[in-house]
């Protein structure tokens, strides 16, 4: 009864459709005991000579109210306890989600979101079955239990009721074998099951190289090998799981046996009637259920009580980025100053940023290159306070530290458009709104306008209510960009981060773009992160950022001057832009510029 | 619609026919074990009428009729238990033999089949699917034959017992039939939805959970909030729905019939009573019979939706199994001598609309090596599917040493064609499997032989099985690099007189990479090679460079020559030459070596 204690959690908020629906269940209990009784006087009134018509309609109509009572309390108890396991399920379902979202980036490093996946269904499916069904018959087993053998004691003949349950104690071992020798063959059915999958897998993913390599005859062969396993170890399964009925019926049928024998001994004596035995066997038989019931729910129970600890871990977790206690809005000024001497990622060895100084006055525009994995995107992570900075580093945000601002406020001033675009499923029309649900149909085809994406909404057969798949699966790497660039825009963010947010766009929709976003200049601060310099020409301020630190910075015209990475990665550049332009006078096919 | 479910039902029982001998037996255990289950209740009437009620205290007889019941049950278990497990094996093999047919079956597909299948989709043919299959064989098949079984054995003992009675029993068989068929028109449209809400509560948690990022970044968790939990709202509305549903009409309803029914017993006999003498027994075997009635329903109800599983999955097996087999060549002659491979005006088109190759024709002398560059799509892959006959061409010749490839035996071609993947595939067993193949002819000492001529020796003897080691499926547990070498070997091991080289685009680490700089030229010598390039710089010594756009030769020379033309490869060379650097450099000293390449240029 430990476990039972342990899921008092699901007592605790329904105890009123438990209470209830245990009191049905016992009334349901005692009710089925009459009809059997019934029968028994029936039967004595019949072989005594004596069943009037009259009392015969009384008992048939016992019979019938009891039926009718059973149905109707059955379905109250069901609905009550089914009900509230199906609420419970509704309310940490919504409970987890909503924890899911105050969770930062930390967290989903340690969790894969098929991990979560799995806590979100598997685990609670598993709640869901021992609060509904695993509670319902655990507790049945019980009353319904010992109302039989109350009624066979009591209405019938307590010698004769000790006397079947002999069979029992084997009966219940018996079960409880049943299940740890099935869970046991049936874990083993599974990994073969699951070998064989990977292992057609394998053929199916790898098919030119098994062609290649003709390899058909090797891997039909251990396809064979692996699917005859299976074969073998179902084939002890189905040995387990077919000697369990048999088993049961032997072991019950040996009570009714001694029910019978006893019960012709009891009535030679003169202790019992012929009625009552019937009584007595129609009793018996209301026993089987129960019995097997309880072994069978354990482990259902045992199941919900592991997946219940695993979720209560995962609640347990608190977001490391969190609103401090007397946290404010963001103020109006929106300039910018990043002060880090070091931010290491949770469990990684080394900094990934180091020594990064950087004013960014409101209005201005700041370049940001290098090599890739030199630590540029950690810099937008830090500004929206997706991690929390090491002490003896800061961001100020219009002269306030970004760690005593509202995390909501901070980030309503902040437009971030990630490397990887995130798109959700819905229409192209809500992926753009979706920072500012309110926008108007002008506002969003106006954001797609500035992104350079609208002529190609509309091209589409739905134009703006083209429903996206999972991620967007129906739009190319650019319109994808695009379209997270138009989401940044419709917010009325004062700073957009772009984090190599062109970098799938072909130079003339970029070339559209960027002097687009010239024209915000000193409106809004743009951060821009990104390995094509030419976009770089008019920053205020570049910074070229390489194994965590500022390698070189300056304006353009500056760091030009300067013969360093910046000046000949440029150069090259500038000289294959101009190369690529006189190509396409030169030819009607040319091939794109290289920059996937 | 009918009809045809009704034929992939008959296909599939179709499967079974080798293990009829089988199947027949363990139905006729299944009669046996039926007939002793249908004699318990008969031998209590017996006891309840001829020794208790008849007031005979003969203990001999009382012990007779004791081990007569007692023999009904141990009877009825052995049959029952036999019966069950000759069903379960024999269906076992059934599902054996669909798996192993539709495996087979699958390798002989053309690959073009495979571009238009999802792996997912395929792999779960090939065994989820067959288990599905299964519950048919042990499952719905079992369950109808017992039920039927049962049912006939439980109306025979009836009619047997009191037949009028047992004609007023068989109304409750429309009465049930007529329940379950209300469960399943109320229960389907609310189930459906409660699957659908399901789906969309999955869905937007695993958007949700990849996009949390953005979503916070935006401050939308709150809309989100809504947006699953009306979805999640819904789902619980149904799903009580359902409940309600279930309850009405599932096990209280069930109960209810039978309670009914037994009042009916009731009723009937002590109406009889009144003018004739009743048998306590037969009263006691009617309800034992009666209570035995509802099972066989109870639970091929439970299996219908199990049947229709089946059915469709069968269904996309068939599928699967009607796709028609490539044709292949087996018969032909002549394994590949000097190696001399031509393209003679060949044309391919994978979808019959754009052409893959257009008009392509080269040729590459024995022992000579040939590069293939340009765009992604623009048809160098193309090239090597034809050789590899991974597909067909539909104009043209391809040729090798002067015989067409039509012409040659497809395996033996295959076995003088090494082909070096992108993507290197590891298949699962060890690494020196991975190498050999399990070419009986390789011994271990050609295996360690051809590892060390690639540099893949050092990395093997570093794991601590050495070539024992199973790296597992897709080897994930070696680095690309590794992986690489790992190939080349396999190659060299084969001893191939083609090579066809699809180059790796990812970036391996500085020292792996002079590794694979280096084995590349091991595994080219002496064989007449196509390399399909993406990195310029390692086929600078080509004999001959072919430049692909749009499924055509748009360029031909050798690097020095094409470089000093105005054209594709030139463009190509200078962008990945400042690619390289984006890369590679942010340190200052190698600048020099990337100037004097550009005033090569």
């Amino acid at each position: 009864m430990k476990l039972l204690w342990k899921m008092r959690f699901i007592l605790r908020d329904y105890w009123k459709h438990y209470l209830l629906a245990f009191v049905s269940l016992q009334t349901v209990a005692i009710l089925n005991q009459l009809p059997p009784w019934l029968i028994g006087r029936v039967v004595d009134e019949i072989t005594t000579d004596g069943l009037a018509n009259q009392e015969l309609l009384l008992y048939l109509a016992g019979i019938v109210l009891v039926a009718i009572a059973i149905y109707g309390l059955r379905y109250v108890w069901r609905s009550l306890l089914y009900g509230a396991s199906i609420k419970l399920v509704h309310k940490q379902r919504d409970k987890l989600f909503a924890h899911f979202t105050r969770m930062s980036p930390d967290f989903y490093q340690k969790h894969t979101t098929g991990d979560l996946m799995a806590h979100a269904t598997n685990d609670l499916n598993a709640v869901e079955e021992s609060a509904g069904g695993g509670i319902m018959t655990l507790v049945d087993s019980f009353i319904a239990g010992f109302t039989v053998l109350a009624a066979m004691v009591f209405a019938v003949n307590g010698k004769l009721t000790l006397m079947v349950l002999v069979p029992f104690p084997i009966l219940i071992w018996a079960t409880s074998r049943y299940g740890t020798f099935m869970h046991k063959t049936f874990g083993r059915a599974q990994a073969s099951f699951s070998s064989l999958n990977e292992e057609a897998r394998e053929t199916v993913t790898g098919i030119r190289a098994v062609r290649a390599h003709e390899l058909n005859k090797r891997q039909e062969q251990r396809f064979h090998e692996l699917s005859r396993e299976t074969v073998t170890a179902n084939q002890k399964v189905a040995r387990i799981e077919s000697v369990f009925g048999p088993t049961i019926n032997l072991f019950f049928g040996l009570s009714f046996v001694i029910a019978l024998m006893g019960g012709a001994w009891l009535i030679q004596q003169g202790e019992m009637t012929i009625g009552l035995l019937t009584s007595f066997t129609l009793y018996l038989g209301q026993l089987l259920g129960p019995m097997m019931q309880f072994g069978w729910q354990f482990s259902v129970f045992q199941r919900g009580n592991a997946s219940w600890s695993r979720l209560e871990a995962l609640f347990s977790q608190k977001p490391s980025v969190t609103d401090s206690d007397n946290a404010v809005d963001a103020p109006e000024n929106h300039d910018l100053s990043f002060n880090i001497q070091s931010f290491t990622y949770p469990k990684a060895a080394s900094p990934v940023l180091q020594n990064i100084y950087l004013k960014a006055p409101a209005g201005s525009f700041i370049g940001i290159t290098g090599r890739t994995g030199g630590g540029k995107s950690s810099l937008f992570r830090l500004l929206q306070r997706q991690f929390n900075l090491e002490s003896g580093s800061g961001i100020s945000f219009g002269g306030t530290a970004i760690d005593q601002i509202k995390l909501q406020s901070l980030r309503s001033r902040l437009a971030w458009v990630p490397q990887e675009p995130m798109l959700f499923s819905g229409t192209i029309a809500e992926n753009i709104a979706m920072a500012s649900p309110d926008a108007s149909q002008e506002e969003v085809e106006q954001a797609a306008r500035l992104a350079a994406i609208h002529d190609e909404i509309c091209d589409f057969k739905e134009g703006y209510n083209t429903i996206l798949g999972e991620n967007g699966i129906n739009l190319s790497g650019g319109q994808k960009q695009r379209v997270a660039f138009a989401r940044a825009l419709l917010t009325d963010a004062d700073i957009l981060l772009l984090d190599d947010a062109f970098s799938a766009l072909d130079m003339k929709t970029e070339a559209i773009i960027l002097k687009n976003l010239s024209s915000y200049k000193h409106r809004k601060t743009v951060l821009l992160i990104t390995q094509r310099l030419p976009e770089l020409i008019t920053a205020d301020h570049i910074l070229v950022i390489d194994d965590g630190t500022i390698q070189e910075q300056g304006s353009h015209d500056e760091l030009m001057d300067r013969p360093a990475w910046y000046a000949r990665i440029f150069k090259q550049q500038a000289r294959t832009l101009l190369m690529n332009k006189a190509n396409d006078k030169q030819m009607d096919e040319s091939l794109p510029l290289v920059s996937a | 619609m009918k009809a045809k479910r009704f034929a992939g039902l008959g296909r599939l029982l179709g499967y079974s026919r080798p293990y009829s001998k089988g199947f027949i037996s363990a139905f006729l255990l299944l009669m046996i074990a039926t007939a002793f289950e249908m004699a318990s209740p008969w031998v209590m009437k017996i006891i309840l009428d001829d020794y208790i009620a008849a007031g005979n205290s003969d203990i001999s007889t009382l012990a007779m009729l004791g081990v007569a019941l007692t023999a009904t049950y141990v009877g009825a278990s052995i049959f029952q238990y036999i019966q069950g497990v000759m069903f379960q094996d024999n269906a076992l093999e059934v599902i054996h033999d669909i798996r192993q047919k539709a495996f087979s079956h699958l390798l002989k597909l053309p690959m073009k089949y495979f571009d238009g299948e999802p792996t997912g989709r395929l792999v779960s043919r090939l065994t989820n699917d067959s288990e599905v299959i299964r519950q048919m064989y042990v499952g719905v098949i079992p369950a109808i034959l017992r039920g039927a079984l049962k049912l006939v054995g439980i109306f025979a003992a009836l009619a047997l017992l009191d037949f009028k009675l047992m004609l007023l029993m068989l109304v409750i068989v429309p009465v049930l039939l007529g329940s379950m068929q209300l469960y399943q028109t109320l229960s389907r449209p609310v189930v459906a939805g409660v699957r659908a809400r399901l789906a969309d509560i999955n869905t937007n948690l695993n958007e949700s959970l990849q996009g949390m990022q953005i979503i916070q970044a935006t401050n939308q968790e709150g809309h989100r909030r809504k947006q699953f939990s009306e979805n999640n709202q819904e789902w619980s509305r149904l799903r009580r729905k359902v409940i309600g549903i279930d309850s009405l009409l599932l096990m209280p309803f069930g109960h209810f019939l039978q309670t009914m029914a037994l009042a009916g017993i009731v009723a009937w006999f002590g109406w009889k009573a009144g003018f004739t003498v009743v048998e306590v027994g037969t009263i006691y075997a009617f309800i034992n019979y009666l209570a035995r009635f509802f099972e066989p329903f109870r639970q091929i109800s439970m299996q219908l939706g199990n049947l229709q599983q089946s059915l469709v999955a069968a269904e996309r097996v068939f599928e699967l199994l009607d796709e028609p087999e490539e044709l292949r060549k087996q018969s032909g002659c002549t394994a590949v001598k000097s190696g001399k491979m031509e393209f003679r005006n060949v044309s391919l088109s994978y979808d019959g609309k754009n052409q893959a190759l257009d008009d392509v024709s080269f040729t590459v002398e024995p022992g000579q090596f040939a590069a293939i560059v340009g765009h992604s799509g623009s048809g160098k892959s193309s090239v090597i599917n034809l050789l590899m006959r991974f597909y067909q061409h539909q104009q043209g010749q391809v040729l090798i040493d002067g015989q067409s490839l039509d012409e040659m035996n497809e395996s033996t071609l295959r076995s003088h064609i090494g082909l070096v993947f992108q993507e290197p595939y590891i298949f699962s067993g060890s690494l020196a499997e991975n190498i050999s193949l399990n070419h009986a002819d390789i011994t271990m000492n050609d295996i360690v032989n051809a590892a060390k001529k690639v540099h893949a020796d050092p990395f093997i003897r570093k794991i601590s099985e050495g070539y024992d080691h199973q790296p597992g499926a897709g080897g994930q547990a070696l680095s690309t690099g590794e992986r690489q070498l790992l190939s080349f070997a396999r190659t060299v091991a084969q001893n191939p007189r083609i090579l066809l080289l699809d180059e790796a685009t990812a970036n391996i680490d500085g020292e792996t990479e002079q590794s694979i700089k280096e084995a590349l030229i091991t595994l080219r010598s002496g064989r007449t090679t196509i390399a399909v390039a993406h990195r310029l710089s390692t086929i600078q010594d080509a004999d001959q460079i072919l430049v692909m756009d749009k499924g055509r030769i748009v360029q031909r020379g050798t690097h020095s020559e094409l470089l000093n033309q105005h054209g594709h490869y030139r463009d190509l060379y200078l962008s990945q030459q400042t690619e390289d650097q984006l890369q590679h450099s942010a340190d200052a000293t190698s600048a020099e070596d990337y100037s004097s390449d550009l005033v090569v240029a």
